[in-house]
């Protein structure tokens, strides 16, 4: 997580939707960011399923749409998911 | 993050969601509705409790993805259905969304689909998902997960938000280079 803030600036997060019940919470995040090489505006989407216990994060699940961040970020061609629908593959420049 | 002991649901972005890609929401979730919460963890479709949309959700999966049964989109969706996620929202508005069904059911042994996780509210359901498939090129198990939110109005879906991790089911189904992920995370490029 490290490595990947080092090429992004000014990371905000929104929680467009959240469900709680008893010690658990489901949220979709929305992140917002910029290419830290481009300045260019990136974003992408996330959902989260957490248990607190004792106010502390004791089970958390987490799902981010890396793939749409890695095609903003020119690391992934875009429409990736389209493209490997069909079978195709991708590899290292 | 407040800690509430009943279950509530919020929802600021609906309005703003792009069918294709990513909620843009600015504003704080305001509450919504919060009575007939339940959870199970994990789901039990057969002998589970009484969670009619959590059900509706669990039907979805097994019939279009699972049984590729595309006359259950229609059962289960409306033409105003909102969809966001890598995957679903591609049939909007590029393609027929049997195409799409299609299309990755072509690229996966048999799927089945486990809720390890659901939660539901008088209109929303949340649920982590475990979907257990195989490479049908050489037959090798894998297993991806997933997460849901879902909006049911009038017994159907109205709205429908999902993550998967494709990036583990392309790595599995030799389209990724493996560990794909950490190592896009260092700032290399696939093409």
């Amino acid at each position: 997580m490290t490595s990947l803030r080092s090429h992004l600036q000014g990371i905000s997060i929104t929680i467009t939707h959240a469900v709680e019940q008893d010690d658990w919470l489901a949220a979709r995040i929305s992140f917002q960011s910029a290419c830290a090489a481009t300045g260019k505006p990136v974003s992408t989407t996330g959902h989260v399923m957490i248990r607190f216990e004792d106010g502390k994060m004791a089970e958390s699940f987490n799902q981010f749409d890396y793939i749409s961040l890695f095609e903003q970020l020119g690391q992934m061609p875009q429409d990736t998911v389209a493209a490997c629908l069909t079978g195709q593959g991708l590899m290292w420049r | 993050m407040a800690l509430r002991r009943t279950g509530t649901i919020s929802n600021s972005a609906s309005p703003q969601i792009s069918p294709r890609r990513a909620a843009n929401a600015s504003t704080q979730p305001q509450p919504l509705s919060g009575s007939g919460t339940a959870m199970a963890a994990p789901f039990d479709p057969a002998a589970g409790p009484d969670m009619p949309l959590t059900r509706l959700l669990h039907y979805w999966f097994e019939e279009v993805w699972c049984k590729g049964n595309l006359d259950a989109v229609a059962e289960v969706m409306t033409h105003d259905t909102l969809i966001s996620g890598a995957v679903s929202a591609l049939a909007e508005p590029e393609c027929d969304y049997g195409e799409v069904v299609a299309a990755l059911r072509n690229l996966l042994g048999p799927i089945t689909v486990t809720f390890t996780h659901a939660m539901e509210t008088r209109d929303w359901v949340s649920v982590r998902l475990l979907a257990d498939t195989s490479n049908p090129r050489d037959g090798a198990p894998f297993q991806i997960t997933g997460q849901v939110m879902a909006r049911v109005k009038d017994g159907r879906i109205a709205e429908l938000h999902s993550n998967m991790d494709y990036f583990r089911m392309f790595e599995m189904l030799g389209q990724l280079p493996p560990e794909a992920l950490a190592i896009c995370m260092t700032g290399e490029r696939l093409k």
